[in-house]
């Protein structure tokens, strides 16, 4: 019932459709969540960190840790590809209402990326926008 | 089916709120920030749309009696322009709902039941209606406008013409300078903050609405959506009917026995005489976090790895950081400074059952 104008889409970065972005370093990839999801979570209050070491799955809910909370609710954080989780951004993790000021200056993690065939898994920005449209409505 | 517009769902977009659907009603859950909203009421002064809840205006020689036979409060006993919040039980001592009822006249009272149990409120109060009262669901001709806060006295004698004097869960008739019209007002809230409920028809919603804002603005006035009316109402420990009861509860059970006077017969009675004879089995309780994390409902509560209740609503208080939680544990361990756990995902998490009103 609320509208996408006005929400940032960078250019640069590659998306879930469960509103994660990531950007590809290499073989590894930091992890955050989109304006999009910070938008409808609107105040993030906690950040329940995932655990280094974990191994991940691509478009998998993070295991048995990762979540963002709002004062309303809880979203699991979903991996964009499969690997080791390998660093999270403390400083998130201590002041998560940094999210909602700056989403993607703020990453969440770093994790290895496994596989490098799922890279083209992921949604560029124009269908990652159309898609976060069509949840909109 | 489409969400119902309340009368003021105008005014909501006008100021940007961030629209949903909550109980069939289209309304919005923040304007600014939850956070913001939430302070706004502690410290200032916010303004609710409540319209979404039910109106039911009962009168008639026999309304009285109808009311304290259907009703744990003592009825017979209320004085005039006073409010009493109270519960309903069917006959297995079960809430039905939670309201508040006004006692406007003798034989004359105003009631607000919750929007998402109207009908069955509706319901329940014909099974029981005596010959003599008489009934009516006004609850689609009035909006409710909640102004919320330590500073809600100030806005109200600006905006109209009555000093406000009367004690918090008390009404009056209130004439608004504005529109040169007298409205119902009752001195009361869900959010655990002095404040009042406008009772207004439809037709006059938004131009109360401009004029509160108009005269509230130089107390920082703001518009509140249904996110901080949770956590404002959570960090009180005000129970959410159909969340924190929902036919699983006696009113014995909850934090607000209270409410329950044994000195007059009412529906679910002997139940609760039952209970108060053979024992409580769970008490309501609200709980800190003694860790990092967030209780959230449906969580369950242990001690000694045991299983001993469950959580019913949850949030992290605003501004203060606090994974606070309510729900209901064994009988015994709901005194305040009880230490129990929670359970979020795979960990074990430390709680202390505490005082919310401390």
């Amino acid at each position: 019932m609320s509208d996408i104008s006005g929400l940032k889409f960078p250019d640069n970065l590659l998306y879930t459709p469960t509103h994660e972005w990531a950007r590809v370093e290499g073989d590894v990839a930091v992890v955050g969540i989109t304006e999009y999801a910070t938008h409808h979570l609107t105040d993030i209050v906690y950040l329940e960190a995932p655990i280094v070491g974990e191994n991940a799955v691509q478009f998998k809910e993070l295991e048995p840790e990762g979540a963002v909370e709002s004062v309303k609710a809880s979203t699991p954080i979903y991996s964009p590809f499969s690997g080791e989780i390998l660093e999270i951004n403390d400083d998130v993790v201590n002041s998560p209402e940094k999210l909602n000021a700056d989403c993607y200056g703020n990453w969440i993690y770093k994790m290895k990326i496994s596989n490098k065939a799922e890279v083209g898994k992921l949604l560029k920005v124009g269908p990652y926008k159309q898609h976060a449209e069509k949840e909109t409505h | 089916m489409a969400p119902k517009r309340t009368p003021l769902a105008e005014m909501h977009e006008e100021m940007g709120g961030s629209m949903v659907e909550f109980s069939g009603y289209y309304l919005p859950t923040h304007y600014t920030s939850i956070t913001d909203e939430h302070v706004t009421v502690r410290t200032g002064v916010g303004v609710f749309d409540v319209s979404h809840m039910g109106n039911f205006r009962i009168y008639g020689d026999t309304a009285t009696d109808t009311l304290d036979n259907i009703l744990t409060q003592d009825i017979r006993n209320m004085k005039m322009k006073q409010l009493k919040y109270t519960h309903f039980l069917n006959e297995k001592g079960q809430i039905v709902d939670d309201m508040i009822i006004a006692r406007l006249d003798k034989d004359h009272y105003f009631a607000v039941p919750n929007a998402a149990k109207v009908k069955l409120d509706w319901d329940h109060f014909n099974k029981y209606r005596k010959a003599g009262t008489v009934m009516e669901n006004i609850s689609d001709n009035y909006a409710i406008i909640a102004v919320q806060g330590p500073k809600a006295v100030d806005v109200m004698r600006k905006a109209t013409t009555h000093p406000c004097e009367m004690k918090f869960f008390n009404c009056d008739y209130m004439h608004f300078r504005d529109l040169n019209k007298t409205y119902l007002v009752w001195r009361s809230g869900y959010t655990g903050e002095d404040g009042f409920e406008l009772m207004i028809p439809n037709e006059d919603a938004k131009a109360v609405w401009r004029s509160i804002f108009k005269y509230g603005k130089e107390f920082g006035i703001k518009p509140i959506g249904l996110g901080a009316r949770d956590t404002l109402r959570m960090e009180k420990s005000l129970l959410l009917s159909g969340q924190d009861f929902d036919f699983n509860h006696t009113s014995l059970e909850t934090n607000v026995d209270w409410c329950v006077k044994m000195d007059h017969e009412f529906v679910g009675k002997p139940v609760l005489e039952g209970q108060k004879k053979n024992g409580i089995p769970v008490k309501f309780v609200a709980f800190h976090l003694k860790d990092r994390g967030i209780p959230r409902t449906g969580m369950e509560i242990f001690k000694d790895g045991k299983k001993v209740g469950n959580v019913t609503s949850g949030t992290m208080v605003p501004a203060k950081k606090i994974g606070l939680g309510l729900g209901y544990v064994k009988f015994g361990l709901h005194p305040f400074g009880t230490k129990l756990e929670v359970q979020i995902k795979e960990r074990m998490v430390p709680i202390e059952i505490v005082n919310p009103r401390a």
